[in-house]
């Protein structure tokens, strides 16, 4: 029974933990918290209900374009709220993007209503037998697309020529833009790229949900930012580790305390860890 | 037809209340986003005191108010620890909490909300304590602890630097704000009658600091002219209810990138008052 609230755990933490990454890729970069990230994949998440329900199209193309959609946002987001006020601080941002999540909540209520509605593709769930474990199809699904996602984002940073120069970027904009590395192109392509992933992450959440509001992206992104801030900003493998964490201990306190809570224990866990080390899990202090 | 305009007026009075209290916080450096917390429990409290303890009206709003700044205080003290950006998002994290909390809090009616609460606000009394408000803050403005707020937002290493006790500060502006928005709170409360959990969250967080950060967070009058401005102006264009809130999130891009300190700033009001005269004008900063 432990067993299956762990895989349960694992399966929705990693989803978060696809949120969180977003979260940290453009903090490590633009040194800002993208608060408009929730809103963006929560568009996507519509702009896909749009292109499959509305416009009829097969189900891959409007998955591309909804997700294409989703670093075109976080691409205009940079350009057009981020870019003209990064040199003053990291507070105004923060503001702005705040500014963009609200225009893009409300524009979707006004185009959709603020009815929740279900997930346009329905997957009759399949359940896999391993052990005394049952893990579904769904929870599969979120698993190897969260991993190798995250796997793939590893390597881009690690291995490719544009990942050195984000990580370059990140560590010191003004030194890397002495090296001839073109810094505005590079934070377009962080907030583009994190917002892609965003995407993605956002229509596993409305599969995983069965669910599509107005509001999934405040609700999951505000457990992105406590995951950003549990794990310490500073790394991608701690916001995936906390990611997975969170997304445990959530599932076991609905098992074993009570379901009420549910949204609240990430705040609980947020501010456990504030007090005990405020820098965060693996952050530097 | 004149009861519509006086219910207008209430609520333009109480919001400008609730952004003075955000104004107070933000004076010190910090960026709060739990205001509509600290104006639920405030609310909450108060009809608490009313209902349930039978107290006269003037006692519940103080003990509304006064709950939401000890709160304030206490939470100081493992939030206070956090840079600009992550207090930012800790505030709202605890905010959502709140919300759940009274959500699963069957004394106050849970998640139907309390219900008969005393209609015992009235746009005189409103009136009454927004004046008396707006007196302390004509003489905040002119105090010793506005320059210390105002040096602590500024710089705070040359804040520090010159003996000034940053938590000590910082938890005061912090607990004074949580005072205003409690006693918004607890107005609204006994104004309406009834109020849910769902009041107090991320949205009318967010529309307070609007009022403020719209307004202009310079100087206080900033904080009251945004509340009115965004209070009425919805009003007086009924037919774009909806897309109000577009275009709120419009306005405050628009007014970080090209007006960061709002619309209201000290040059404005330095012209205003030399419009009218001397004296009335060095009450205003």
């Amino acid at each position: 029974m432990l067993m299956q609230q762990l895989i349960n755990g694992l399966s929705l933490g990693v989803t978060y933990s696809l949120v969180a990454v977003g979260y940290t890729l453009v903090f490590g970069v633009l040194n800002i918290i993208n608060m408009a990230h929730g809103a963006i994949f929560m568009a996507a998440a519509y702009v896909f209900i749009f292109f499959l329900d509305y416009l009829k199209v097969p189900f891959y193309l409007a998955f591309a374009i909804s997700i294409f959609s989703a670093g075109f946002f976080g691409i205009l987001l940079e350009r057009l709220t981020i870019r003209p006020i990064i040199k003053k601080g990291a507070l105004l941002p923060l503001i702005t993007t705040i500014g963009v999540s609200v225009i893009l909540r409300n524009t979707v209520i006004n185009l959709f209503t603020n009815l929740q509605r279900p997930f346009p593709i329905k997957i009759a769930p399949i359940f896999f037998e391993l052990g005394p474990i049952k893990v579904s199809n769904i929870q599969l699904i979120n698993l190897v697309v969260a991993f190798s996602l995250m796997i793939f984002l590893k390597l881009y940073i690690d291995k490719t020529k544009t990942g050195l120069a984000i990580r370059a970027v990140a560590e010191n904009i003004d030194i890397a833009g002495s090296f001839g590395i073109n810094t505005s192109r590079i934070m377009m392509l962080t907030v583009g790229l994190a917002s892609f992933m965003g995407g993605i992450a956002g229509l596993l959440i409305g599969l995983t949900f069965d669910a599509i509001t107005p509001w999934m992206g405040d609700t999951f992104g505000l457990k992105g930012l406590i995951i950003l801030i549990v794990a310490g900003v500073s790394s991608i493998e701690g916001a995936m580790v906390v990611g997975i964490i969170l997304g445990i201990v959530e599932i076991l306190s609905v098992a074993y305390i009570s379901p009420a809570f549910r949204d609240a224990i990430a705040f609980a866990f947020l501010f456990s860890v504030l007090v005990v080390r405020p820098s965060g899990l693996f952050g530097k202090e | 037809m004149l009861g519509y305009w006086l219910q207008i007026i209430t609520y333009t009075e109480i919001n400008a209340i609730l952004a003075l209290g955000f104004y107070v916080i933000f004076a010190s450096g910090q960026f709060p986003f739990c205001c509509g917390a600290f104006m639920g429990i405030g609310a909450y409290f108060s009809a608490i005191f009313t209902v349930k303890f039978g107290s006269y009206y003037p006692i519940s709003l103080f003990a509304g108010a006064f709950t939401a700044a000890l709160v304030a205080y206490i939470l100081s003290l493992p939030l206070l620890r956090l840079k600009g950006m992550f207090f930012a998002i800790a505030t709202l994290a605890f905010g959502e909490a709140v919300v759940i909390l009274f959500y699963n809090w069957e004394y106050v009616g849970g998640a139907m909300g309390f219900r008969g609460i005393p209609l015992k606000t009235t746009t005189n009394i409103v009136f009454i304590v927004l004046a008396v408000t707006i007196y302390f803050f004509i003489r905040f403005h002119n105090s010793p602890l506005y320059k210390t707020f105002t040096a602590i937002k500024d710089d705070e290493i040359a804040a520090s630097a010159v003996g000034i006790n940053l938590f000590k500060y910082r938890s005061y502006s912090f607990a004074l704000g949580a005072f205003f928005c409690g006693l918004g709170g607890g107005l609204m409360a006994h104004y309406l009658g009834i109020i849910e959990p769902v009041d107090f969250g991320i949205v009318q967080s967010t529309d307070i600091f609007l009022y403020s950060v719209i307004g202009g967070t310079e100087v206080f009058v900033g904080s009251i002219f945004g509340s009115f401005l965004l209070t009425i102006f919805p009003e007086v264009t009924r037919f774009i209810a909806q897309q109000r809130f577009i275009i709120y999130g419009i306005l405050l891009v628009v007014v970080v990138i090209y007006r960061p300190q709002g619309l209201i700033d000290k040059s404005i009001l330095k012209k205003i008052s030399r419009f009218f005269d001397v004296t009335i004008g060095r009450w205003f900063h």
